[in-house]
């Protein structure tokens, strides 16, 4: 089972971290290069915008909408590094929930590393696409391969 | 002259129901083809008031999502579209609204390379970055702009 690390731009280095330990894990995980880059490259000019506030002309710059839905066409699964960000309770963003959207469309499995997301307005949206929880325990992807 | 050939799903919240049906007619008086959801249709005309009741009242809207396959069915629509036309009226104190569910739709459409128009200006919503990386034209109500 091939799967795809998503989720919000916040969480770059430890969505790195999650799919280093996945593969570590004998999991066919991976990610978009340029978040290693991200976290790679200091002071990385795309990362530094996109912390300034200028996340929509990097998406376009990048065609990161479009590289990222190849990249669910591309897999079997996906896993949302969903954590908590400022108020938001395992965090799951616009643009997520847009990948999410792609991945139930193509029958792709959804897997959210931690509980459902908590406080946001599209919350039925993500219900109805019933993403598997993870809670931390990366070990029960083992158990689905 | 209008573009003729043009086809146009509305998308966007279904509490905008009665005025997808209004849109869809007025695009098709202009000459384009402008589709709804059948329910929507149903929805306006009276009928399928149970569903209504549950998605708006009873809280079971993902329910009612998941049970009538809503979201493959709105993503098969705009595959099969040149265009969609987003009906962005203000909800819930947002001007401009664009629902999560619009959001997505949203994405499957940029992603598939589909002209995507909204009606009123981009709202300032939590995820206002990602409709702009969708590159929407707005018309500002002018149908006339959907070309």
């Amino acid at each position: 089972m091939k799967i795809y690390i998503l989720g919000s731009t916040k969480f770059v280095k430890n969505m790195v971290e999650t799919t280093d330990l996945l593969i570590g894990m004998g999991l066919d995980a991976w990610i978009h290069p340029d978040y290693r880059d991200y976290v790679n490259t200091k002071d990385h000019p795309d990362m530094k915008k996109m912390m300034d506030g200028e996340q929509a002309s990097v998406k376009i710059q990048n065609d990161y909408i479009r590289q990222h839905y190849d990249g669910i066409l591309a897999s079997d699964a996906i896993l949302f590094v969903n954590n908590d960000k400022a108020d938001f309770k395992n965090y799951i963003g616009g643009n997520a929930l847009m990948e999410m959207g792609f991945a139930y469309v193509n029958d792709k499995k959804i897997y959210l590393k931690h509980g459902m997301p908590e406080g946001v307005s599209y919350m039925d949206e993500i219900r109805a696409m019933e993403p598997v929880c993870l809670y931390g325990d990366f070990s029960k992807l083992l158990r689905i391969e | 002259m209008h573009e003729r050939s043009y086809c146009s799903p509305l998308i966007g919240s279904s509490r905008f129901m009665h005025s997808m049906v209004e849109y869809r007619d007025r695009l098709l008086s202009l000459g384009h083809e402008g589709h709804i959801h059948p329910d929507y249709d149903a929805f306006a005309r009276g009928e399928l008031q149970d569903v209504i009741t549950r998605a708006m009242e009873k809280g079971e809207h993902a329910e009612v999502k998941k049970e009538r396959d809503y979201i493959r069915a709105h993503y098969n629509f705009i595959l099969n579209h040149d265009a969609v036309l987003c009906l962005n009226h203000d909800k819930n104190g947002v001007a401009g609204y664009i629902g999560g569910n619009t959001l997505m739709e949203l994405g499957f459409a940029h992603y598939h390379r589909k002209k995507i128009f909204l009606l009123n200006p981009i709202p300032v919503m939590q995820y206002t970055d990602e409709i702009v990386a969708c590159l929407p034209t707005v018309i500002n109500g002018d149908l006339n702009l959907i070309k």
